[in-house]
C-alpha cells in the first residue's frame, strides 16, 4: 500500500465513523486498491447523455397516502432496544457545554 | 405463456425431501386444511429436524420452540372450530435474520445489533403468518447481506448439506441449506445480487427473486434499497409460487412496492411448447466451469425438446454488470448502514466518552471487515470529487444494462443461463479474496440492476473432490412477468427429475 492508498482509505474511514486500526487500515488499504483498479473498467464505456438509473421500472414516481393519522410504533418498546435511554429520550455522550 | 394449461400431476412437487414425509408447503397445507396433520406435529417435526442436523449445518440463529408450537396450536385450534385455513396453514417456515419478526432477533448476523429485538413484524413475513405459516426461527446469512458464502456471519459459516466441507453460498445460506437439508420446506431470504437465487444453486434448491416493487421491503433490514427484495426458497417451484402470490402487494408502509395486484399463488401449469427462449453468450463467459456449462446446455435442451423455441440474445453491457452492482450496492449500503451508531439500536463502545468517539468505535467493533469494507467503498464513490466519476457513472451503466435485456425481451419471453459460475466452493477458499468472492455473483446481478424477476431451479450435478454437487438454472423474464419465469422454472421442474435427488447430508442423517 502506497501513501496514496493509505491516505485514501483513512480519509474515506473517517467520512464513514469507522475507526480502523493499524492491521485494519493496511488490509482494507490494499483490498480497497485492488477494487478499485479492478472497477476501473467501467471508465472505458461512453455513457454521455445516458439517464441515471436511480430505482429501476419506469411506472414508479411519488406516491403519497392519505394523509391520515394512525398509530406509530410505541415510543417505550422502541427505547427498549436503545443501549442508554432517559425520561423518554435516546441518551448521548454531551456535546456541549463540557463536562456534565 | 401462451400455452394452456397442462393440468396432470408431475409439476416437480410432492417427490423428495422438504417437510413431513418429503411432501412440499402446498401438500402440507392442504393437509392441514383437511384434517389429515396437525400443525403442532409437523411444527415437532421441524424442531426435531433442526435439533438432529444444525449442530453440523449452523443453518439457524435462533430458533423459535414456543413461537412455533403456539402458532401451530393456534392453526389447530382453528381447523377444530371450523374455520377457514390459510393457504400455509401449518406450514413450517424459516425466515433469513434481516426480516423482521417481532419480538425476535433479527441481528442480520452482525455483533452491531446485539441484544436488539425487531420491535413490529414486516410485511412479507406477516402475510405469510397471517396465511398459516408456522415461522420456526431466524436463518444465518452473511452480516448484513453483504457476502456470497455466508461465512460473514458474527455466528460462524453455515455449511453446505450436499458436502460440509463446503460453503452454501450466500448470503442467504442458511435459509438454504435449512430448505435443502428438510428441516422446512419453505424459507425466505433476501436477494439484492443474487443472494436466494446463488445459495438455492449451490443446495440444490428453487429460488425466485421477484420483480423490483412486488413485494413490500417492509420490516427487511435495509442494504441496497434499490435492489432488495423478499424472495422464497423451496424445493418445489410451485413453493415459490405460493409464496410470491401471499406476500406480493401493494403496501402503504413502503412506496417503492407497486400498486398492483398480488401474484395467483396457485396458478395453473403452462407448457414450455411454443416458448421464446434466449441464450445469451454473454451469460456463459469464461470463467463458467466447464461441467456447469454443459449442465446448462443440457437444461437448454429439455426447453427445446419439449417445443420450447429457442434464439440468441444479445446482452453487450453484461461484462459491466459486477462493477456496476459493487458500486451502486456499496453506495446504498454505506448510507443505509450509517443508522448503526451505538444510539438506537444494539451495543454500544464508549470510545474515548466523546459522542463521535462512541460511534467510530461502535462501528468498530460492531461491523465486520465485509461489512466495513463495503461502507469504505459506498462512502469513496459518493465522496466530493468522486461521486460523478464513480457513482454517477454506475448508474449511467445501469440504464444501458437494462435497456439490454427490454430489447432481449422484445425477442424472447425468458432468457436462459447458470445461476453461479461454479458450484459450492470450499469454505475459506475465497475468505481473503474480495475480488474471488464477489466473482461468484457474476450472473445473477445483471437482473437484480434491471429489477428484474429472476429464479434458480436445479438442473444437474457436477462433481468436486468425490462430492455431487447441485448445479442451478437461471430463468430471467420482463419486469412484472414474475408468472413466465415460474411458469417456466416449474415446467422445467416437471419435466426433469433434479429435484427428486437428495443430499448426501441428509441420505446419511435419515
Amino acid at each position: 500500500m502506497d501513501a496514496q492508498d493509505r491516505e485514501r482509505v483513512e480519509r474515506t474511514a473517517a467520512l464513514a465513523r469507522l475507526e480502523l486500526g493499524e492491521a485494519e487500515t493496511q488490509a482494507l488499504g490494499r483490498d480497497f486498491a485492488a477494487i478499485l483498479a479492478d472497477f476501473g473498467v467501467l471508465a472505458d464505456l461512453d455513457v454521455e447523455g445516458e439517464e441515471p438509473m436511480t430505482v429501476p421500472g419506469a411506472e414508479r414516481g411519488d406516491r403519497s397516502r392519505p394523509d391520515e393519522p394512525v398509530p406509530s410504533l410505541d415510543r417505550g418498546r422502541l427505547l427498549a432496544n436503545a443501549p442508554e435511554a432517559r425520561d423518554g429520550f435516546y441518551a448521548v455522550p454531551r456535546t456541549l457545554g463540557g463536562a456534565p | 405463456m401462451s400455452s394452456p394449461p397442462r393440468g396432470g400431476s408431475n409439476d416437480g412437487a410432492g417427490d423428495g425431501p422438504g417437510g413431513a414425509n418429503g411432501r412440499d408447503a402446498c401438500a402440507l397445507a392442504q393437509a392441514v386444511g383437511a384434517g389429515e396433520l396437525l400443525a403442532e406435529e409437523l411444527a415437532r417435526e421441524a424442531l426435531e429436524g433442526i435439533d438432529a442436523l444444525d449442530g453440523e449445518l449452523g443453518a439457524f440463529l435462533f430458533v423459535d420452540r414456543e413461537g412455533a408450537l403456539e402458532r401451530a396450536r393456534a392453526v389447530d385450534r382453528a381447523r377444530s372450530t371450523g374455520a377457514t385455513l390459510g393457504p400455509l396453514a401449518g406450514v413450517p417456515v424459516a425466515i433469513k435474520a434481516n426480516l423482521c419478526l417481532e419480538g425476535s432477533p433479527t441481528s442480520c448476523a452482525s455483533r452491531v445489533l446485539e441484544g436488539w429485538r425487531a420491535p413490529y413484524t414486516a410485511t412479507a413475513v406477516q402475510r405469510l403468518l397471517d396465511a398459516g405459516a408456522v415461522v420456526v426461527g431466524l436463518t444465518n446469512m452473511d452480516e448484513f447481506a453483504m457476502g456470497s458464502s455466508t461465512e460473514n456471519s458474527c455466528r460462524g459459516p453455515t455449511r453446505n448439506p450436499w458436502d460440509p466441507s463446503r460453503i452454501p453460498g450466500g448470503s442467504s445460506g442458511g435459509s438454504a441449506a435449512a430448505v435443502a437439508a428438510g428441516m422446512v420446506p419453505l424459507a425466505l431470504g433476501s436477494d439484492t445480487g443474487g443472494s436466494v437465487r446463488q445459495p438455492a444453486a449451490l443446495c440444490g434448491v428453487s429460488g425466485f427473486k421477484p420483480t423490483y416493487g412486488r413485494v413490500s421491503r417492509y420490516g427487511l433490514v435495509a442494504f441496497g434499497s434499490s435492489l432488495d427484495q423478499v424472495s422464497p426458497l423451496a424445493r418445489s417451484v410451485r413453493d415459490l409460487e405460493l409464496a410470491a402470490g401471499i406476500m406480493s402487494g401493494a403496501d402503504p408502509a413502503d412506496s417503492t412496492c407497486a400498486e398492483r395486484p398480488p401474484l395467483d399463488p396457485h396458478p395453473p401449469a403452462q407448457r414450455l411448447e411454443g416458448l421464446r427462449v434466449g441464450v445469451a453468450p454473454e451469460l456463459l463467459p469464461r470463467g463458467v466451469d466447464d461441467d456447469v456449462r454443459a449442465a446448462v446446455e443440457a437444461a437448454v435442451e429439455v426447453f427445446a425438446a419439449a417445443g420450447a423455441e429457442v434464439r440468441e440474445v444479445s446482452l453487450p453491457h453484461l461484462a459491466h454488470a459486477l462493477p456496476t452492482y459493487y458500486v451502486v450496492a456499496a453506495a446504498e449500503a454505506s448510507s443505509n448502514l450509517a443508522r448503526y451508531d451505538g444510539v438506537r439500536y444494539g451495543a454500544r463502545r464508549e470510545g474515548d466518552g466523546s459522542l463521535q468517539g462512541m460511534l467510530a468505535a461502535t462501528r468498530a467493533a460492531g461491523f465486520g471487515t465485509e461489512v466495513k469494507r463495503r461502507i469504505l467503498l459506498g462512502t469513496f464513490v459518493l465522496s466530493a470529487g468522486y461521486a460523478e466519476a464513480w457513482y454517477g457513472r454506475a448508474q449511467r451503466v445501469r440504464t444501458r444494462l437494462a435497456r439490454d435485456f427490454e430489447q432481449a425481451f422484445a425477442e424472447v419471453e425468458v432468457v436462459l443461463g447458470p445461476t453461479a459460475p461454479g458450484p459450492a466452493f470450499p469454505l475459506g477458499e475465497r475468505a481473503d479474496d474480495p475480488l474471488a468472492m464477489y466473482a461468484a455473483d457474476t450472473l445473477t446481478v445483471p437482473a437484480s440492476l434491471a429489477g428484474l424477476p429472476a429464479a434458480s431451479v436445479p438442473c444437474g450435478l457436477v462433481e468436486r473432490d468425490g462430492a455431487r454437487l447441485p448445479v442451478g438454472l437461471q430463468i430471467v423474464g420482463p419486469a412484472w412477468r414474475d408468472v413466465d419465469v415460474l411458469a417456466a422454472a416449474r415446467a422445467f421442474q416437471g419435466a426433469t427429475d433434479h429435484v427428486a435427488r437428495p443430499p448426501a447430508f441428509v441420505g446419511g442423517a435419515a
